[in-house]
């Protein structure tokens, strides 16, 4: 090797003077950017996807201080305020003004004897002033124990944003929280399966062959099960809480339950995409320069895979954040005592239920306007990622 | 061949190929089964001068593209030898090598594709592209290697301010010089260039033609030039070889191959070329029909189901590549008696 | 409509009968980057029943000029200045003359979609895109034919048959049954030909229809071509980069650069005697096959200006290499018939200029 390509050598044979005559074609200004700049450039002209991504971000942020953000703690059971209606807010003042500050009517419940339902009832004279940082419930946030709240009332007294569920407790505060699990499964199932997608796929499509054969037959056998059955039977087989089995551990193993079903479509996808990059020119100039197939992988195909991967990944996450919704509102995903959406619209299963106390249904428009949001999100990343379109 | 090629001094050569078969399986449904085999190179026997330009022609699927790839072991042959003149170790045979073997050898091998922009990584830099060569042999690091490429790239004539850009800042001439740079930076012998004009614009073909026929003079390279437009191989080829179905029908001078053909199939494609000379108008053989399947070829001659000369033996017996001529081989049963046109006409 | 007035149809071309005439066609393209001027100023005439060739690089206009006679020009893209008459001949009328303002027309109105198909007609140079995928050839050639003329089923079969023997196709009532991915590159294009031709047009629009064939393919397609040319007695407008082709099917060609027509001559005087720069730059730029000679080819330096970018002066004098410098540079020259059937566009042959030829 080192006897037929003497570095040294060749460094000589070639004359330094340029000898041919310069073509000066004009060359394009956006030259000097990256693939990854241009997707940038692209993806932040792309309106609908900057709402997606701002979105995404505010409702991020909001879901994580959810239990600073909510005036109650959301595991706080008001027996007196059960099933209680979302408090009406007003801005004219005591002093029957205009004011910029919001008020809320004092409340007081009764149980009706008749039809032993409570019975609240608002008192239009009393108003109670609504403020910011206000003392309230012990709750953490991040790990950081506060009794602040962002709003609420003073003096111990509550109001409940979004109504109350069946024990009493402030669904605002449970939809903030439920959000931490909803939306996070989405991200680390999806993360779970383009490990598994990205190995299998990569491999599958490079290496071809038997691999490829075994892997597709094992992908359209996946793919064939009904996806919520499976789901379902997958998630039975989970054990219940106990001390040893907690619900951190059930929502790692839901998370995985959601990406052995989905990782099949993004193998699929990253398959065809290596597949072309292994049939690209450049590849078979690399392999002619004497590359290995190790560094192809990692210099041509993981580079160009990479992008593909985010945006497939991207548009898979609504699909996970509904499978989770759709396995906890059947009872079999998350289960209390840790909220989730899917497990609050649980509550909302009888059309009775939800006739009387219609805020119960709130959840699902968390649900949807998430899932709005990341779909716009995924759509833009896969026009952004095209090498050649600008 | 080997034979008839005595009169020819193994010195000069730099590759010779024997007997090449490069045979694709068609696989069908669930299991995958092969059901038949496409024959896209079978029985190639051609041989190449250090220097010279060797065209290498045929209609699409005729083999040519994976002959190119072939001897250069992008595809690895199903039969055959091929053996090059390495300027270091002597006479190798790339067929029997193992991958890992072959190391040794490649860097005098390159490639020039046809395709502009499938040949370069679109996440790659310019300078990423023409120093990936040198990078994988580990031939130069730092502030040498970043000289490197930029004579590299003043050879090709392009600037090397432009090192830095991205391959989709340019446009497809410019993508082809940098391909070209690419294949120089290893100071190979032997490159082949698959169809390395067909898709530029006349102008830029032009251009792109006069620098590898510069660069062929002072680097002393050697061509084998695939490609089917016969104007272009007219001008660049010393020698040409023409490939119908997966083998070749005849090999020769380009002034012999051109203008005293000794093939039918060579003739009719001679005849096909649009002349660009509206005073010369006159085409007197008409080749009809169409180019046999290479999964499913005719007995015998390949060509005889269309060939105006063919008797019975044509398709019975499968005519060898003999030499009519001093180094004028064709593989016709009818080489020597027929009176053949050439380009002209 | 408007009934022909004078002599209208009197071409450059001596001897010859204008079928298609197109005065100062401007045709641009309102994308997200600005506006690409695919046509500025396009002036050329069809002859009625002879083969024209419009020859240039990519990017300058061929293919544009044709779907904007064809008023098929899709947004973004549009028909923003210019006049293209269309002189109609009715058969029925005593070969009676009709002079038709084609930029008038609505481009997918009913009188449009009566001209397209019945008197013009287009190929491509990928089959795929003409034909339907999901319909066998038969269906598709005699939708055609009943579309455009009053036959019953039977007849248009009786036709289609007729018209695919009449192109070489071997065994054309088996043809007639096949889908378009089960027929070759070659029985493709016949039967892209076939359907281009199931109404005889009168004008033919060839765009690249042989690039992408082997050359003996392309030679059977061209005798074809040629062939049915002369039957149907047409115009074909033979859009191509290859001279080769050219040279061997054409009466007339037409040099286009950057959305202009720089020089419209005979075939003999496009080889023999071209007269703009860049006709005689295109010429040196390639390789004659059976010249026996390996002279060096002279490249045109640069690249075609993108489309988006306004040239001051003549289009052509960043690339020129006889541009006078104050002349050129500065402004444009005009379309001036400089000899027998011979216009040109170039300030080397005549002094007319011309007014900046963008539309603001």
């Amino acid at each position: 090797m080192t006897e037929s390509v003497n570095p040294e050598a060749q460094m000589n044979e070639v004359n330094p003077e340029p000898q041919y005559e310069v073509f000066d074609d004009p060359v394009s200004d956006v030259g000097d950017l990256s693939q990854w700049q241009l997707m940038r450039i692209r993806f932040s002209k792309n309106k609908l996807a900057m709402l997606g991504l701002w979105g995404m971000i505010v409702i991020y942020i909001i879901v994580f201080l959810g239990e600073f953000i909510a005036p109650n703690w959301y595991q706080y059971q008001n027996g007196d305020y059960i099933f209680g209606p979302p408090s009406k807010i007003t801005f004219i003042g005591p002093d029957g003004r205009f004011s910029l500050r919001p008020y809320v009517f004092a409340t007081t419940t009764q149980l009706n004897q008749e039809t032993f339902k409570f019975e609240f009832t608002e008192d239009r004279t009393k108003k109670i002033p609504v403020k910011f940082f206000v003392q309230g419930d012990p709750v953490s946030v991040l790990g950081f124990k506060t009794n602040l709240h962002l709003f609420g009332l003073e003096g111990g007294q509550r109001f409940y944003v979004m109504g109350a569920d069946g024990l009493g407790r402030d669904m605002f505060a449970r939809i903030l929280v439920g959000g931490q699990i909803s939306t996070t499964v989405g991200l680390i199932g999806v993360a779970m399966s383009i490990m598994l997608g990205a190995v299998l796929g990569t491999a599958s499509g490079y290496f071809g062959g038997i691999v490829d054969d075994m892997m597709q037959r094992a992908i359209e056998v996946l793919g064939a099960f009904p996806q919520i059955p499976l789901w379902a039977a997958l998630a039975s087989a989970l054990p219940p809480i106990s001390k040893d089995f907690t619900v951190v551990h059930r929502y790692f193993l839901i998370t995985l339950v959601l990406s052995v079903v989905s990782w099949t479509g993004l193998a699929r996808q990253l398959r065809a995409k290596v597949m072309s990059y292994r049939n690209a020119d450049f590849t078979q100039a690399a392999l002619a320069a004497g590359s290995t197939d190790w560094r192809i992988v990692l210099t041509h195909m993981i580079p160009n895979g990479a992008s593909h991967i985010i945006v497939i990944g991207a548009l898979s996450i609504p699909g996970m954040i509904l499978g989770e919704t759709s396995l906890s509102f059947l009872g079999l995903g998350i289960l209390p005592p840790a909220v989730s959406w899917g497990a609050l619209l649980r509550d909302a299963q009888q059309v009775s239920v939800v006739v009387q106390h219609p805020w119960l249904l709130i959840p699902a428009a968390a649900v949807l306007i998430t899932v709005l949001l990341f779909s716009l999100l995924g759509d833009g990343l896969r026009d952004a990622v095209d090498p050649y379109s600008i | 061949m080997s034979n008839e090629l005595a009169s020819i001094n193994r010195d000069e050569l730099l590759l010779e190929v024997k007997d090449l078969k490069k045979h694709f399986p068609i696989r069908k449904g669930v299991i995958r089964r092969s059901t038949g085999l496409v024959k896209a190179v079978d029985g190639v026997n051609l041989y190449v001068k250090k220097g010279e330009t060797l065209g290498l022609v045929g209609e699409s699927g005729c083999g040519k593209t994976t002959t190119g790839r072939t001897i250069i072991r992008l595809l690895d042959p199903t039969d055959g030898e091929i053996h090059f003149n390495d300027p270091k170790i002597g006479w190798v045979d790339l067929a029997k090598m193992e991958r890992k073997d072959l190391m040794q050898v490649r860097p005098h091998m390159q490639i020039i594709f046809q395709d502009p922009f499938s040949s370069l990584d679109p996440r790659m830099t310019v300078q990423r592209i023409v120093s990936e060569p040198l990078m994988i042999n580990k031939l130069a690091t730092g502030s040498e290697l970043q000289d490197r490429v930029a004579e590299l790239l003043r050879t090709v004539g392009m600037r090397p301010e432009y090192m830095s850009r991205y391959p989709h800042a340019f446009s497809g001439g410019q993508r082809q010089r940098i391909g070209i740079a690419r294949a120089l930076a290893l100071n190979p012998k032997l490159i082949i260039c698959d169809e390395p004009v067909s898709a530029l614009d006349v102008s830029i073909q032009a251009q792109v033609l006069n620098l590898l026929e510069d660069l062929q003079q002072d680097l002393d390279l050697t061509y084998i030039f695939v490609a089917h437009d016969l104007s272009v191989v007219e001008h660049i080829s010393d020698r040409v070889a023409v490939m119908y179905v997966g083998r070749l029908v005849e090999l020769a001078s380009t002034e012999n191959l051109y203008y005293s053909p000794k093939h039918p199939y060579t003739e009719a494609l001679m005849a096909a070329v649009p002349k660009p000379d509206p005073r010369k108008r006159d085409r007197p053989i008409k080749l009809p029909g169409e180019v046999a399947s290479p999964a499913n070829p005719p007995s015998g001659c390949y060509f005889h189901p269309r060939c105006r000369y063919a008797k019975d033996i044509c398709s019975k017996e499968t005519p060898p590549l003999k030499e009519v001529a001093p180094e004028h081989f064709a593989a016709c049963h009818f080489a020597g008696e027929l009176k053949l046109r050439g380009v002209l006409a | 409509m408007n009934q022909s007035s004078e002599s209208t149809t009197k071409s450059v071309f001596e001897g010859e009968d204008t079928i298609i005439k197109v005065r100062d066609l401007h045709t641009y393209f309102y994308t997200d980057l600005g506006i690409s001027r695919a046509l500025n100023g396009v002036n050329l005439e069809i002859p009625r029943g002879k083969v024209m060739g419009v020859v240039g690089e990519s990017g300058c206009g061929k293919s544009v000029t044709a779907l904007s006679i064809m008023r098929m020009v899709a947004k973004p893209g549009k028909i923003v200045q210019g006049d293209i008459t269309f002189f109609r001949k009715d058969k029925k009328k005593n070969d009676a003359i009709e002079e038709i303002n084609l930029t008038k027309l609505e481009g997918m109105g009913p009188e449009m979609r009566s001209i397209r198909g019945a008197q013009m007609s287009m190929i491509f140079q990928e089959p795929m895109t003409s034909l339907n995928p999901s319909y066998t050839i038969g269906d598709q050639i005699m939708e055609a034919i009943i579309l455009h003329q009053n036959v019953d089923k039977v007849e248009a079969e009786r036709r289609a048959v007729e018209i695919l023997d009449g192109v070489g196709m071997a065994n054309p009532s088996l043809i007639v049954k096949r889908y378009p991915h089960e027929l070759s590159g070659g029985m493709r294009q016949r039967a892209m030909i076939s359907l281009a031709l199931s109404c005889t047009p009168a004008v033919l629009f060839a765009d690249e229809p042989t690039t992408a064939l082997d050359v003996t393919t392309e030679a059977q397609i061209l005798d074809l071509m040629r062939d049915l040319q002369k039957r149907i007695d047409m115009s074909i407008v033979f859009i191509t980069h290859n001279l080769g082709v050219v040279a061997q099917m054409c009466d007339y060609v037409t040099v286009m650069y950057l959305g202009r027509v720089v020089e419209q001559a005979t075939i003999d005087d496009t080889f023999y005697n071209p007269m703009h720069p860049y006709t005689s730059s295109l010429l040196r730029s390639i390789p004659h096959v059976g010249s026996h000679q390996k002279d060096r080819l002279k490249p045109i330096r640069g690249v075609v200006p993108d489309p988006y970018s306004k040239v001051k002066g003549c289009p052509f004098h960043p690339r020129c290499d006889k541009a006078m410098r104050g002349l050129c540079d500065v402004k444009v020259p005009g379309l001036t018939v400089v000899g027998k059937s011979h216009t040109v566009r170039c300030f080397l042959h005549s002094d007319v200029e011309e007014e900046s030829t963008y539309v603001q």
